[in-house]
């Protein structure tokens, strides 16, 4: 999948590779099981500290989107499973950002219409992967 | 031919091939023209077209000076004050290039900011996790040099054999693991050289790093092996098979032009099929950092990376951004005109006849002239002294220096022997200084002088022997 890391954004570098390797995964981009690069490779590559790389990586590994083996590297998880734990910090978050939405007076119907639109584009490019 | 008609056409050649490279950063190459990115299609625009012009017409009115001044050289025909000249040019003209690209870009920029060309503001790292993994799937594998360095290093023992001397392999085994150490180092760099990611093609990118990194190794490589005949060209005077000299020069010059054809045909190839690829592509990746190359050279103290990638992602450049970057960048300029000047220094003194010494000491005599080392020797070691009116003619040269004027350091004589030479070829006398080991032959500018040096080292001989 393709990375893009912005340099200039006052959003961290790690929250950035964190956020987008979980999109990655969603849309089909990174395939259950697919190779990552190396904490080194990566950290080389783009040419930022391997210890944000590392925040980065660690964070999804906590999270259960990939596992990190010192012999074969990163990889995504063959199996991402939600647990009680995941489905109740999920739907704190989810609370909080429907919270906002109806803050900026977007209808239910409004919201429930975003949210086809972005499941149905990650189906869409998860096909067109496959 | 006259060698300093050859010296004046590789000079010339060299000069052209100036014009070349410098004609590259001016072509279109991933929307990049003199370091400046333009919008897809602007390449056609009336504005960068004079510019792109200008500045290759300029590239040339340079070159083709320097050419000419370097055939003026002709008229010289002292073959010392020709090559000092010419390296003294060459820094002129390394400075004036790269001053011609700093305008030519400033030129471009100017471009741009009349046609309010801005592509972007984010300073953007693109990186395919893919690509990152493989990028190394074409480089030519690590064994084929291993491999090289093993024979080379097996050819370099066959000169302990004729003479049975391990002093013999020693300067032949150096070459050859200082040859290793740097292809080592420079396929290292190509091998962590980072993925740039140029279109939104995966294949597209994947091929273009394919085609960079297999180019590349293939260079190291062919530097390589190239390297190995020099010493297996080398090979052939510790084995005497000194008959082949015109042979093994000739095939040496051959090689060299070879290697420099092969060179260029592989980078130009790669630079082609690049092209091809990225003009298939619909979108092209760039990300806006023109003035971070305002000087053709990558400066970001932002950017902790020290190596970087090109513009166009097919070389490698410095940060001199960085403290390391502005280090090594003055380290490798340094070392480049130190090089020079350290050409220039014993070039300028092999012209000077005071330059051959013999010092006549209490028991040693030493031996002095330029682009060669001292040599001290014992009265008692010396068997015989003779006064030549020649030096008697030589097979070939194993180092030092054979010019029009001077005569310098280790040859091969008729009957394949080594022997030392410390000579002013204009001179009509030469002392022979007969060893057990080895013939030393030494003249200077003034015939008198020798037959007085002559005079003077066969008192001092006698002296020592009774």
């Amino acid at each position: 999948m393709l990375l893009k890391i912005d340099m200039s954004s006052s959003e961290p570098i790690y929250t950035q590779i964190r956020d987008q390797i979980i999109l990655g995964i969603a849309a089909g981009e990174l395939r259950l099981g697919e190779s990552l690069p190396s904490v080194r490779q990566f950290a080389e590559d783009v040419g930022i500290n391997m210890m944000t790389v590392s925040k980065g990586y660690n964070l999804l590994k906590e999270e259960g989107y990939i596992e990190i083996d010192r012999r074969n590297g990163a990889k995504v998880k063959k199996k991402i499973a939600s647990d009680p734990v995941f489905k109740e910090q999920a739907q704190k978050k989810l609370r909080l950002l429907l919270a906002e939405l109806a803050v900026h007076e977007l209808t239910p119907f409004e919201i429930q219409q975003i949210g086809e639109e972005i499941l149905s584009e990650f189906q869409t490019k998860k096909e067109r992967g496959e | 031919m006259n060698s300093a008609l050859i010296l004046l056409i590789i000079f010339s050649l060299c000069g052209v091939l100036f014009y070349f490279v410098g004609c590259i950063s001016a072509g279109w190459h991933n929307n990049i023209i003199l370091e400046t990115t333009i919008p897809k299609g602007e390449d056609q625009n009336p504005k960068v077209k004079a510019v792109t012009k200008l500045y290759k017409k300029r590239l040339l009115q340079t070159h083709a000076g320097f050419i000419l001044l370097y055939l003026f050289l002709f008229f010289w025909q002292n073959e010392n004050e020709i090559i000092i000249t010419y390296l003294i040019l060459l820094m002129f003209q390394i400075m004036m290039t790269c001053l011609l690209q700093i305008w030519g870009i400033r030129k471009m920029h100017a471009v741009k900011q009349e046609e309010s060309w801005f592509i972007g503001e984010k300073h953007e790292i693109i990186m395919d996790t893919k690509l990152v993994l493989e990028k190394n799937q074409d480089l030519v594998p690590f064994k084929w040099l291993l491999l090289i360095f093993v024979i080379s290093l097996l050819t370099s023992i066959l000169a302990y054999f004729p003479a049975r001397r391990m002093a013999d392999v020693i300067p032949l085994g150096a070459l050859t693991l200082l040859i290793f150490i740097i292809s080592f180092f420079t396929y290292l760099l190509v091998k962590k050289m980072p993925a740039k990611v140029l279109s939104e093609d995966k294949k597209v990118n994947q091929y273009c790093i394919n085609v960079t990194r297999k180019t590349w190794s293939k260079f190291i490589l062919a530097l390589d092996v190239f390297l190995y005949l020099i010493i297996l060209f080398n090979l052939a005077l510790f084995w005497g098979i000194a008959h082949a000299v015109v042979l093994v020069n000739s095939g040496i010059l051959v090689l060299t032009g070879f290697l420099l054809l092969y060179i260029f045909y592989i980078f130009l190839k790669m630079l082609h099929q690049r092209d091809t690829a990225l003009a298939s592509t619909k979108e092209v990746f760039f990300a806006d950092d023109d003035y971070f190359w305002r000087y053709g050279i990558y400066m970001n103290p932002e950017d902790p990376r020290i190596m970087v990638p090109d513009r166009v992602g097919m070389n490698i450049s410095v940060n001199i951004g960085r403290p390391l970057g502005k280090m090594i960048m003055s380290a490798t300029v340094i070392m480049l005109f130190t090089i020079i000047i350290l050409c220039i220094i014993p070039l300028a003194q092999s012209g000077n006849p005071e330059a051959f010494e013999l010092d006549l000491g209490n028991n040693t005599l030493e031996l002095n002239a330029p682009l060669t080392s001292s040599t001290t020797l014992d009265y008692s070691k010396i068997k015989k002294i003779v006064l030549l009116d020649s030096v008697p003619d030589m097979n070939m040269r194993i180092n030092g220096a054979a010019t029009d004027s001077i005569s310098t350091g280790y040859f091969l004589n008729k009957k394949n022997e080594k022997v030392k030479l410390f000579v002013w070829n204009h001179s009509k006398k030469v002392i022979a200084i007969y060893t057990n080991k080895m013939t030393f032959y030494y003249s200077n500018q003034s015939d008198m002088k020798i037959k007085q040096k002559y005079q003077e080292l066969k008192e001092s001989v006698n002296k020592k022997v009774n």
